[in-house]
Protein backbone atom coordinates (compact mmCIF):
# COMPACT_ATOMS: atom_id res chain seq x y z
CA UNK A 1 0.00 0.00 0.00
CA UNK A 2 2.84 2.39 0.88
CA UNK A 3 4.28 2.06 -2.59
CA UNK A 4 0.98 3.04 -4.15
CA UNK A 5 0.60 6.03 -1.87
CA UNK A 6 4.14 7.21 -2.54
CA UNK A 7 3.62 6.98 -6.27
CA UNK A 8 0.36 8.91 -6.01
CA UNK A 9 2.02 11.67 -4.05
CA UNK A 10 4.56 12.13 -6.80
CA UNK A 11 1.92 12.95 -9.37
CA UNK A 12 0.03 15.58 -7.39
CA UNK A 13 -0.44 18.68 -9.48
CA UNK A 14 0.86 17.07 -12.65
CA UNK A 15 -1.12 16.47 -15.78
CA UNK A 16 -1.21 12.72 -16.17
CA UNK A 17 -0.84 10.90 -19.43
CA UNK A 18 -3.41 8.29 -20.39
CA UNK A 19 -0.96 5.51 -19.53
CA UNK A 20 -0.27 7.04 -16.12
CA UNK A 21 -3.99 7.34 -15.38
CA UNK A 22 -4.58 3.73 -16.28
CA UNK A 23 -1.59 2.52 -14.30
CA UNK A 24 -2.66 4.48 -11.25
CA UNK A 25 -6.21 3.13 -11.36
CA UNK A 26 -4.98 -0.42 -11.83
CA UNK A 27 -2.82 -0.08 -8.74
CA UNK A 28 -5.73 1.35 -6.78
CA UNK A 29 -7.92 -1.49 -7.97
CA UNK A 30 -5.43 -4.02 -6.65
CA UNK A 31 -5.52 -2.25 -3.32
CA UNK A 32 -9.34 -2.32 -3.21
CA UNK A 33 -9.44 -5.95 -4.29
CA UNK A 34 -7.20 -6.89 -1.38
CA UNK A 35 -9.77 -5.61 1.13
CA UNK A 36 -11.75 -8.50 2.63
CA UNK A 37 -15.29 -7.17 3.01
CA UNK A 38 -16.73 -3.97 1.55
CA UNK A 39 -17.58 -1.38 4.10
CA UNK A 40 -21.02 -0.99 2.52
CA UNK A 41 -21.80 -4.61 3.36
CA UNK A 42 -20.62 -4.20 6.94
CA UNK A 43 -22.66 -1.06 7.35
CA UNK A 44 -25.77 -2.70 5.98
CA UNK A 45 -25.81 -5.12 8.89
CA UNK A 46 -26.56 -2.32 11.30
CA UNK A 47 -28.46 -0.04 9.00
CA UNK A 48 -32.06 0.72 9.61
CA UNK A 49 -34.31 1.34 6.65
CA UNK A 50 -32.16 2.90 3.94
CA UNK A 51 -34.11 5.11 1.61
CA UNK A 52 -33.15 7.23 -1.35
CA UNK A 53 -35.69 9.62 -2.71
CA UNK A 54 -35.81 9.76 -6.45
CA UNK A 55 -37.85 12.94 -6.47
CA UNK A 56 -34.93 14.76 -4.87
CA UNK A 57 -33.20 14.40 -8.23
CA UNK A 58 -30.24 13.68 -6.04
CA UNK A 59 -28.25 10.74 -4.87
CA UNK A 60 -27.04 9.99 -1.38
CA UNK A 61 -23.73 8.21 -1.64
CA UNK A 62 -22.33 7.43 1.78
CA UNK A 63 -21.44 10.79 3.30
CA UNK A 64 -22.12 12.67 0.07
CA UNK A 65 -25.25 14.15 -1.38
CA UNK A 66 -25.16 14.93 -5.07
CA UNK A 67 -27.70 17.32 -6.57
CA UNK A 68 -28.39 17.18 -10.29
CA UNK A 69 -29.80 19.88 -12.53
CA UNK A 70 -32.62 18.87 -14.86
CA UNK A 71 -30.18 19.26 -17.75
CA UNK A 72 -28.31 16.15 -16.64
CA UNK A 73 -28.78 13.07 -18.79
CA UNK A 74 -28.98 9.65 -17.19
CA UNK A 75 -25.55 8.89 -18.61
CA UNK A 76 -24.04 12.03 -17.12
CA UNK A 77 -25.52 11.28 -13.72
CA UNK A 78 -24.00 7.81 -14.00
CA UNK A 79 -20.58 9.34 -14.75
CA UNK A 80 -20.85 11.61 -11.71
CA UNK A 81 -21.92 8.72 -9.49
CA UNK A 82 -19.28 6.30 -10.76
CA UNK A 83 -16.37 8.70 -10.46
CA UNK A 84 -17.56 9.94 -7.07
CA UNK A 85 -18.09 6.43 -5.70
CA UNK A 86 -14.76 5.27 -7.01
CA UNK A 87 -12.79 8.24 -5.67
CA UNK A 88 -14.52 7.96 -2.30
CA UNK A 89 -13.87 4.22 -2.13
CA UNK A 90 -10.17 4.51 -2.89
CA UNK A 91 -9.65 7.50 -0.61
CA UNK A 92 -11.36 5.79 2.31
CA UNK A 93 -9.47 2.57 1.71
CA UNK A 94 -6.14 4.35 1.76
CA UNK A 95 -6.88 6.76 4.58
CA UNK A 96 -9.52 5.24 6.87
CA UNK A 97 -8.54 7.00 10.08
CA UNK A 98 -10.42 10.03 11.39
CA UNK A 99 -7.09 11.84 11.72
CA UNK A 100 -6.43 11.41 7.99
CA UNK A 101 -9.32 13.49 6.69
CA UNK A 102 -7.12 16.02 4.89
CA UNK A 103 -5.13 13.31 3.13
CA UNK A 104 -8.38 11.54 2.32
CA UNK A 105 -9.78 14.69 0.74
CA UNK A 106 -6.61 15.20 -1.30
CA UNK A 107 -6.74 11.58 -2.42
CA UNK A 108 -10.42 11.93 -3.32
CA UNK A 109 -9.66 14.97 -5.48
CA UNK A 110 -6.71 13.21 -7.08
CA UNK A 111 -8.86 10.23 -8.02
CA UNK A 112 -11.58 12.48 -9.41
CA UNK A 113 -8.95 14.00 -11.71
CA UNK A 114 -7.68 10.58 -12.69
CA UNK A 115 -11.32 9.68 -13.39
CA UNK A 116 -11.44 12.41 -16.02
CA UNK A 117 -12.45 15.58 -14.18
CA UNK A 118 -10.57 18.80 -14.87
CA UNK A 119 -10.66 20.40 -11.45
CA UNK A 120 -9.89 23.69 -9.81
CA UNK A 121 -9.75 22.88 -6.14
CA UNK A 122 -9.36 25.07 -3.14
CA UNK A 123 -6.96 23.85 -0.45
CA UNK A 124 -8.23 22.20 2.68
CA UNK A 125 -8.66 25.02 5.22
CA UNK A 126 -10.17 25.90 8.54
CA UNK A 127 -13.60 27.46 8.11
CA UNK A 128 -14.06 30.84 9.75
CA UNK A 129 -17.61 31.44 10.87
CA UNK A 130 -18.70 35.05 11.18
CA UNK A 131 -21.53 34.60 13.64
CA UNK A 132 -22.00 32.95 17.03
CA UNK A 133 -24.45 30.38 15.67
CA UNK A 134 -24.29 28.34 12.51
CA UNK A 135 -26.01 25.48 10.77
CA UNK A 136 -24.04 22.85 8.88
CA UNK A 137 -26.32 23.07 5.85
CA UNK A 138 -25.61 26.79 5.56
CA UNK A 139 -21.89 26.18 6.04
CA UNK A 140 -21.89 23.66 3.17
CA UNK A 141 -23.91 25.96 0.94
CA UNK A 142 -21.63 28.93 1.71
CA UNK A 143 -18.56 26.88 0.84
CA UNK A 144 -20.15 25.60 -2.35
CA UNK A 145 -21.38 29.07 -3.37
CA UNK A 146 -17.89 30.49 -2.79
CA UNK A 147 -16.34 27.76 -4.91
CA UNK A 148 -18.85 28.38 -7.67
CA UNK A 149 -18.28 32.13 -7.58
CA UNK A 150 -14.55 31.65 -8.06
CA UNK A 151 -15.00 29.24 -10.97
CA UNK A 152 -13.48 30.33 -14.24
CA UNK A 153 -14.62 29.54 -17.74
CA UNK A 154 -18.31 29.30 -16.84
CA UNK A 155 -21.06 31.71 -17.76
CA UNK A 156 -23.05 33.50 -15.10
CA UNK A 157 -26.17 31.51 -15.96
CA UNK A 158 -24.40 28.19 -15.40
CA UNK A 159 -22.96 29.36 -12.10
CA UNK A 160 -26.40 30.42 -10.94
CA UNK A 161 -27.78 27.00 -11.87
CA UNK A 162 -25.10 25.27 -9.79
CA UNK A 163 -25.98 27.41 -6.78
CA UNK A 164 -29.70 26.93 -7.29
CA UNK A 165 -29.35 23.15 -7.58
CA UNK A 166 -27.39 23.05 -4.33
CA UNK A 167 -29.99 25.22 -2.59
CA UNK A 168 -32.93 23.20 -3.85
CA UNK A 169 -31.26 19.87 -3.00
CA UNK A 170 -30.73 20.94 0.60
CA UNK A 171 -34.24 22.37 0.76
CA UNK A 172 -35.73 19.15 -0.62
CA UNK A 173 -33.76 17.08 1.87
CA UNK A 174 -35.67 18.84 4.67
CA UNK A 175 -38.89 17.31 3.43
CA UNK A 176 -37.58 13.76 3.16
CA UNK A 177 -36.88 12.57 6.69
CA UNK A 178 -35.90 9.05 5.62
CA UNK A 179 -33.24 10.32 3.22
CA UNK A 180 -32.06 12.90 5.74
CA UNK A 181 -31.83 10.21 8.42
CA UNK A 182 -29.79 7.95 6.16
CA UNK A 183 -27.44 10.80 5.30
CA UNK A 184 -26.94 11.84 8.93
CA UNK A 185 -26.29 8.29 10.09
CA UNK A 186 -23.50 8.08 7.54
CA UNK A 187 -22.09 11.47 8.49
CA UNK A 188 -21.93 11.36 12.29
CA UNK A 189 -18.94 9.96 14.06
CA UNK A 190 -17.96 9.90 17.74
CA UNK A 191 -16.43 13.37 17.99
CA UNK A 192 -17.55 15.06 14.84
CA UNK A 193 -18.26 14.04 11.31
CA UNK A 194 -17.73 14.82 7.68
CA UNK A 195 -19.89 15.19 4.64
CA UNK A 196 -19.75 16.35 1.09
CA UNK A 197 -22.28 18.00 -1.14
CA UNK A 198 -22.14 18.56 -4.84
CA UNK A 199 -24.14 20.23 -7.54
CA UNK A 200 -23.90 19.36 -11.22
CA UNK A 201 -25.23 20.46 -14.58
CA UNK A 202 -24.70 19.50 -18.20
CA UNK A 203 -24.38 22.01 -21.02
CA UNK A 204 -25.62 21.61 -24.57
CA UNK A 205 -22.41 20.02 -25.86
CA UNK A 206 -22.52 17.40 -23.11
CA UNK A 207 -19.83 18.84 -20.85
CA UNK A 208 -20.61 18.23 -17.17
CA UNK A 209 -19.80 20.90 -14.61
CA UNK A 210 -19.80 20.10 -10.93
CA UNK A 211 -19.08 22.00 -7.73
CA UNK A 212 -18.16 20.12 -4.56
CA UNK A 213 -17.95 21.25 -0.95
CA UNK A 214 -16.40 18.95 1.64
CA UNK A 215 -17.02 19.71 5.31
CA UNK A 216 -15.32 18.15 8.30
CA UNK A 217 -16.21 19.15 11.83
CA UNK A 218 -14.96 18.29 15.30
CA UNK A 219 -17.08 18.72 18.41
CA UNK A 220 -16.78 17.16 21.85
CA UNK A 221 -20.55 17.33 22.24
CA UNK A 222 -22.88 17.56 19.28
CA UNK A 223 -26.60 17.89 18.69
CA UNK A 224 -28.63 14.81 17.80
CA UNK A 225 -28.89 16.02 14.23
CA UNK A 226 -26.26 17.47 11.91
CA UNK A 227 -28.20 19.53 9.38
CA UNK A 228 -30.91 22.11 9.98
CA UNK A 229 -30.03 22.63 13.65
CA UNK A 230 -28.06 25.46 15.21
CA UNK A 231 -24.56 24.88 16.49
CA UNK A 232 -22.66 27.23 18.80
CA UNK A 233 -19.70 28.36 16.71
CA UNK A 234 -17.42 28.22 19.75
CA UNK A 235 -18.15 24.53 20.31
CA UNK A 236 -17.19 23.23 16.89
CA UNK A 237 -14.10 23.32 14.68
CA UNK A 238 -14.83 23.16 10.98
CA UNK A 239 -12.49 22.42 8.09
CA UNK A 240 -13.43 22.55 4.48
CA UNK A 241 -12.29 21.91 0.96
CA UNK A 242 -14.04 22.78 -2.26
CA UNK A 243 -13.66 22.45 -5.98
CA UNK A 244 -15.29 23.16 -9.29
CA UNK A 245 -14.67 20.73 -12.08
CA UNK A 246 -15.65 19.91 -15.63
CA UNK A 247 -15.72 16.66 -17.54
CA UNK A 248 -15.94 15.69 -21.18
CA UNK A 249 -17.20 12.16 -21.54
CA UNK A 250 -14.20 11.27 -23.70
CA UNK A 251 -11.92 11.81 -20.72
CA UNK A 252 -13.97 9.33 -18.72
CA UNK A 253 -14.23 6.69 -21.44
CA UNK A 254 -10.52 5.92 -21.17
CA UNK A 255 -10.80 4.76 -17.57
CA UNK A 256 -14.45 3.73 -17.45
CA UNK A 257 -13.82 -0.03 -17.86
CA UNK A 258 -11.38 -0.01 -14.95
CA UNK A 259 -13.66 2.02 -12.71
CA UNK A 260 -16.70 -0.09 -13.56
CA UNK A 261 -14.69 -3.25 -12.92
CA UNK A 262 -13.62 -2.02 -9.48
CA UNK A 263 -17.14 -0.96 -8.55
CA UNK A 264 -18.50 -4.27 -9.86
CA UNK A 265 -16.03 -6.27 -7.79
CA UNK A 266 -16.94 -4.21 -4.77
CA UNK A 267 -20.65 -4.82 -5.38
CA UNK A 268 -20.02 -8.52 -5.93
CA UNK A 269 -18.26 -8.79 -2.60
CA UNK A 270 -21.23 -7.15 -0.90
CA UNK A 271 -23.71 -9.43 -2.68
CA UNK A 272 -21.73 -12.54 -1.68
CA UNK A 273 -21.40 -11.29 1.87
CA UNK A 274 -25.15 -10.75 2.16
CA UNK A 275 -25.77 -14.13 0.61
CA UNK A 276 -23.53 -15.80 3.16
CA UNK A 277 -20.88 -16.84 0.69
CA UNK A 278 -18.04 -14.51 1.53
CA UNK B 1 -48.78 2.01 -14.41
CA UNK B 2 -50.84 2.80 -17.47
CA UNK B 3 -54.36 1.59 -17.96
CA UNK B 4 -54.43 -0.89 -20.76
CA UNK B 5 -50.93 -2.20 -20.08
CA UNK B 6 -50.93 -5.98 -19.82
CA UNK B 7 -49.14 -7.99 -17.20
CA UNK B 8 -47.62 -11.42 -16.97
CA UNK B 9 -47.78 -13.24 -13.67
CA UNK B 10 -44.79 -15.00 -12.15
CA UNK B 11 -44.20 -16.89 -8.96
CA UNK B 12 -40.89 -15.84 -7.39
CA UNK B 13 -40.33 -17.92 -4.22
CA UNK B 14 -42.98 -16.70 -1.76
CA UNK B 15 -44.04 -13.78 -3.93
CA UNK B 16 -46.40 -13.37 -6.85
CA UNK B 17 -44.92 -10.85 -9.28
CA UNK B 18 -46.99 -9.02 -11.87
CA UNK B 19 -44.66 -7.90 -14.66
CA UNK B 20 -45.78 -5.23 -17.11
CA UNK B 21 -45.69 -6.46 -20.71
CA UNK B 22 -43.88 -3.30 -21.73
CA UNK B 23 -40.74 -4.33 -19.83
CA UNK B 24 -37.85 -5.63 -21.89
CA UNK B 25 -37.15 -9.31 -21.32
CA UNK B 26 -33.74 -8.42 -19.88
CA UNK B 27 -35.29 -5.96 -17.41
CA UNK B 28 -37.89 -8.55 -16.42
CA UNK B 29 -35.11 -11.04 -15.66
CA UNK B 30 -33.15 -8.47 -13.66
CA UNK B 31 -36.21 -7.53 -11.62
CA UNK B 32 -37.21 -11.11 -10.85
CA UNK B 33 -33.62 -12.07 -10.03
CA UNK B 34 -33.24 -9.13 -7.65
CA UNK B 35 -36.51 -9.99 -5.89
CA UNK B 36 -35.50 -13.63 -5.51
CA UNK B 37 -32.05 -12.66 -4.24
CA UNK B 38 -33.56 -10.37 -1.60
CA UNK B 39 -35.96 -13.06 -0.38
CA UNK B 40 -33.26 -15.71 -0.16
CA UNK B 41 -30.92 -13.41 1.77
CA UNK B 42 -33.69 -12.45 4.19
CA UNK B 43 -34.66 -16.08 4.76
CA UNK B 44 -31.05 -17.04 5.39
CA UNK B 45 -30.58 -14.22 7.88
CA UNK B 46 -33.96 -14.67 9.55
CA UNK B 47 -34.97 -18.33 9.28
CA UNK B 48 -37.50 -17.97 12.09
CA UNK B 49 -40.86 -17.00 10.56
CA UNK B 50 -41.75 -15.26 13.82
CA UNK B 51 -39.08 -12.62 13.06
CA UNK B 52 -41.42 -10.76 10.75
CA UNK B 53 -39.98 -7.27 11.07
CA UNK B 54 -36.38 -8.49 10.92
CA UNK B 55 -37.16 -10.50 7.79
CA UNK B 56 -38.79 -7.52 6.10
CA UNK B 57 -35.84 -5.33 6.99
CA UNK B 58 -33.32 -7.88 5.73
CA UNK B 59 -35.31 -8.21 2.52
CA UNK B 60 -35.21 -4.46 1.87
CA UNK B 61 -31.53 -4.16 2.72
CA UNK B 62 -30.65 -7.08 0.44
CA UNK B 63 -32.59 -5.46 -2.40
CA UNK B 64 -30.62 -2.29 -1.80
CA UNK B 65 -27.34 -4.19 -1.94
CA UNK B 66 -28.27 -5.18 -5.49
CA UNK B 67 -28.22 -1.45 -6.23
CA UNK B 68 -31.94 -0.73 -6.02
CA UNK B 69 -33.05 2.61 -4.63
CA UNK B 70 -35.76 2.33 -2.01
CA UNK B 71 -38.18 5.15 -2.67
CA UNK B 72 -40.96 4.74 -0.20
CA UNK B 73 -42.22 2.71 2.71
CA UNK B 74 -45.92 3.49 2.69
CA UNK B 75 -48.10 2.92 5.67
CA UNK B 76 -51.11 0.71 5.26
CA UNK B 77 -54.09 0.74 7.50
CA UNK B 78 -56.18 -2.34 7.55
CA UNK B 79 -59.89 -1.95 7.92
CA UNK B 80 -60.72 -1.65 11.58
CA UNK B 81 -62.14 -3.88 12.79
CA UNK B 82 -60.81 -6.61 10.54
CA UNK B 83 -63.44 -8.57 8.70
CA UNK B 84 -64.47 -11.78 10.42
CA UNK B 85 -62.77 -13.74 7.68
CA UNK B 86 -60.51 -13.02 4.73
CA UNK B 87 -58.56 -14.62 1.93
CA UNK B 88 -55.06 -13.57 0.89
CA UNK B 89 -56.54 -12.53 -2.44
CA UNK B 90 -59.02 -10.15 -0.77
CA UNK B 91 -56.43 -8.70 1.57
CA UNK B 92 -53.86 -8.20 -1.16
CA UNK B 93 -56.37 -6.47 -3.42
CA UNK B 94 -57.40 -4.10 -0.65
CA UNK B 95 -53.81 -3.16 0.17
CA UNK B 96 -52.77 -2.77 -3.44
CA UNK B 97 -55.62 -0.37 -4.13
CA UNK B 98 -54.47 1.74 -1.19
CA UNK B 99 -50.77 1.74 -2.04
CA UNK B 100 -50.75 1.69 -5.79
CA UNK B 101 -53.78 3.73 -6.93
CA UNK B 102 -52.90 3.13 -10.57
CA UNK B 103 -53.31 -0.61 -10.03
CA UNK B 104 -56.76 -0.69 -11.54
CA UNK B 105 -59.34 -3.28 -10.63
CA UNK B 106 -59.04 -4.72 -14.09
CA UNK B 107 -55.26 -5.13 -13.96
CA UNK B 108 -55.15 -6.65 -10.50
CA UNK B 109 -58.16 -8.88 -11.05
CA UNK B 110 -56.99 -10.23 -14.37
CA UNK B 111 -53.51 -10.91 -13.07
CA UNK B 112 -54.48 -12.42 -9.76
CA UNK B 113 -57.22 -14.51 -11.31
CA UNK B 114 -54.55 -16.48 -13.09
CA UNK B 115 -53.40 -17.58 -9.66
CA UNK B 116 -56.91 -18.37 -8.51
CA UNK B 117 -57.47 -20.48 -11.57
CA UNK B 118 -54.64 -22.80 -10.57
CA UNK B 119 -57.09 -25.21 -8.98
CA UNK B 120 -54.84 -28.21 -9.01
CA UNK B 121 -51.27 -28.09 -7.68
CA UNK B 122 -48.66 -27.01 -10.22
CA UNK B 123 -44.90 -26.45 -9.90
CA UNK B 124 -45.60 -22.72 -9.57
CA UNK B 125 -48.16 -23.02 -6.77
CA UNK B 126 -45.92 -25.63 -5.16
CA UNK B 127 -43.03 -23.16 -5.02
CA UNK B 128 -45.28 -20.38 -3.78
CA UNK B 129 -46.85 -22.35 -0.96
CA UNK B 130 -43.58 -23.97 0.05
CA UNK B 131 -42.14 -20.51 0.61
CA UNK B 132 -45.28 -18.74 1.84
CA UNK B 133 -46.52 -21.30 4.36
CA UNK B 134 -44.32 -22.58 7.18
CA UNK B 135 -45.19 -25.42 9.54
CA UNK B 136 -48.81 -25.08 8.48
CA UNK B 137 -49.34 -22.04 10.67
CA UNK B 138 -47.05 -19.19 9.54
CA UNK B 139 -48.04 -17.30 6.43
CA UNK B 140 -45.70 -14.86 4.68
CA UNK B 141 -46.99 -13.93 1.28
CA UNK B 142 -45.73 -11.22 -1.03
CA UNK B 143 -47.06 -9.51 -4.12
CA UNK B 144 -44.91 -7.30 -6.33
CA UNK B 145 -45.62 -5.14 -9.34
CA UNK B 146 -42.75 -4.63 -11.77
CA UNK B 147 -43.46 -1.68 -14.02
CA UNK B 148 -41.78 0.48 -16.63
CA UNK B 149 -38.30 1.67 -15.72
CA UNK B 150 -38.03 -1.28 -13.33
CA UNK B 151 -40.14 0.33 -10.65
CA UNK B 152 -41.12 -2.17 -7.97
CA UNK B 153 -44.03 -1.99 -5.56
CA UNK B 154 -44.12 -4.84 -3.06
CA UNK B 155 -46.49 -5.84 -0.29
CA UNK B 156 -45.74 -8.56 2.25
CA UNK B 157 -48.48 -9.98 4.46
CA UNK B 158 -47.40 -12.14 7.39
CA UNK B 159 -49.27 -13.67 10.29
CA UNK B 160 -49.58 -16.78 12.43
CA UNK B 161 -52.83 -18.67 12.33
CA UNK B 162 -54.20 -21.51 14.37
CA UNK B 163 -56.27 -23.41 11.84
CA UNK B 164 -55.77 -26.13 9.28
CA UNK B 165 -54.94 -24.77 5.82
CA UNK B 166 -55.92 -27.06 3.02
CA UNK B 167 -55.93 -26.64 -0.74
CA UNK B 168 -55.00 -23.41 -2.45
CA UNK B 169 -53.46 -21.03 0.11
CA UNK B 170 -54.45 -18.10 -2.08
CA UNK B 171 -58.16 -19.05 -1.86
CA UNK B 172 -58.19 -20.30 1.72
CA UNK B 173 -60.60 -18.31 3.87
CA UNK B 174 -58.97 -17.45 7.19
CA UNK B 175 -61.05 -16.91 10.28
CA UNK B 176 -59.77 -13.69 11.87
CA UNK B 177 -60.44 -15.11 15.32
CA UNK B 178 -57.82 -17.78 14.61
CA UNK B 179 -55.08 -15.28 13.76
CA UNK B 180 -52.57 -15.15 16.61
CA UNK B 181 -51.27 -11.65 17.19
CA UNK B 182 -51.37 -9.06 14.46
CA UNK B 183 -51.44 -9.34 10.71
CA UNK B 184 -48.18 -7.70 9.58
CA UNK B 185 -48.43 -5.59 6.46
CA UNK B 186 -45.17 -4.29 5.06
CA UNK B 187 -44.20 -2.87 1.73
CA UNK B 188 -41.92 -0.66 -0.23
CA UNK B 189 -41.51 1.06 -3.54
CA UNK B 190 -38.13 0.77 -5.19
CA UNK B 191 -36.33 1.47 -8.39
CA UNK B 192 -33.92 -1.03 -9.88
CA UNK B 193 -31.82 1.21 -12.09
CA UNK B 194 -30.67 -1.00 -14.99
CA UNK B 195 -27.48 1.04 -15.32
CA UNK B 196 -26.64 0.41 -11.70
CA UNK B 197 -27.73 -3.21 -11.83
CA UNK B 198 -24.89 -3.76 -14.31
CA UNK B 199 -22.62 -4.04 -11.28
CA UNK B 200 -24.76 -6.80 -9.79
CA UNK B 201 -26.16 -8.88 -12.65
CA UNK B 202 -23.46 -11.51 -13.13
CA UNK B 203 -22.92 -12.15 -9.42
CA UNK B 204 -26.65 -12.36 -8.64
CA UNK B 205 -27.09 -14.90 -11.43
CA UNK B 206 -24.11 -16.88 -10.15
CA UNK B 207 -25.33 -16.86 -6.55
CA UNK B 208 -28.88 -17.83 -7.44
CA UNK B 209 -27.71 -20.66 -9.69
CA UNK B 210 -30.43 -23.23 -10.40
CA UNK B 211 -32.78 -21.49 -8.00
CA UNK B 212 -33.59 -19.07 -10.83
CA UNK B 213 -35.19 -21.90 -12.76
CA UNK B 214 -36.65 -23.64 -9.71
CA UNK B 215 -38.20 -20.66 -7.94
CA UNK B 216 -39.08 -18.22 -10.71
CA UNK B 217 -41.93 -19.71 -12.71
CA UNK B 218 -44.30 -18.04 -15.15
CA UNK B 219 -47.99 -18.71 -14.67
CA UNK B 220 -49.90 -19.62 -17.78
Amino acid sequence: MNEVIAKNDEVVGETLSAAQRIALIEECNQLIAAQPVPRSAKLSLNASLPIDKDELNAAIMGTGIAGFDESMSRRSKRIVKNTYMYADLVALTKYPSASQKEKRYDEFMKLMKVGGWFAFNQPYNRYNATSQKLTMDNVALNILHTAVSSAVGQGAAALKVLKDVADSTIEALKDVPEALGLFERNVKKAEGGNFCMSSALENKDGTITMAIAAVQYFAAAQPTKVLFVEWATSSVSIYNGSATMTMDEEDYLLVEPLIVRALTEQREKALSYEFGQA
Amino acid sequence: MNAGVGFKTFVCAGTVVLVADELLASDRCDGLDALLYAQLVASRKCPDFAQVDAWNQANRIALRVTGAMLLDNPQASLPVPMPRSFTLAELTRRILYQWVPAATDEVVDLSLDSLLSEASPTPATGVLFENALHEGRWVRFGLSLLTRGLGVSTVFIAFEVDEVIEGNLWCHRFNTANVRGNVSIDGYSALIDPEDYVFSRAKVIELLGERRQEQIIALA
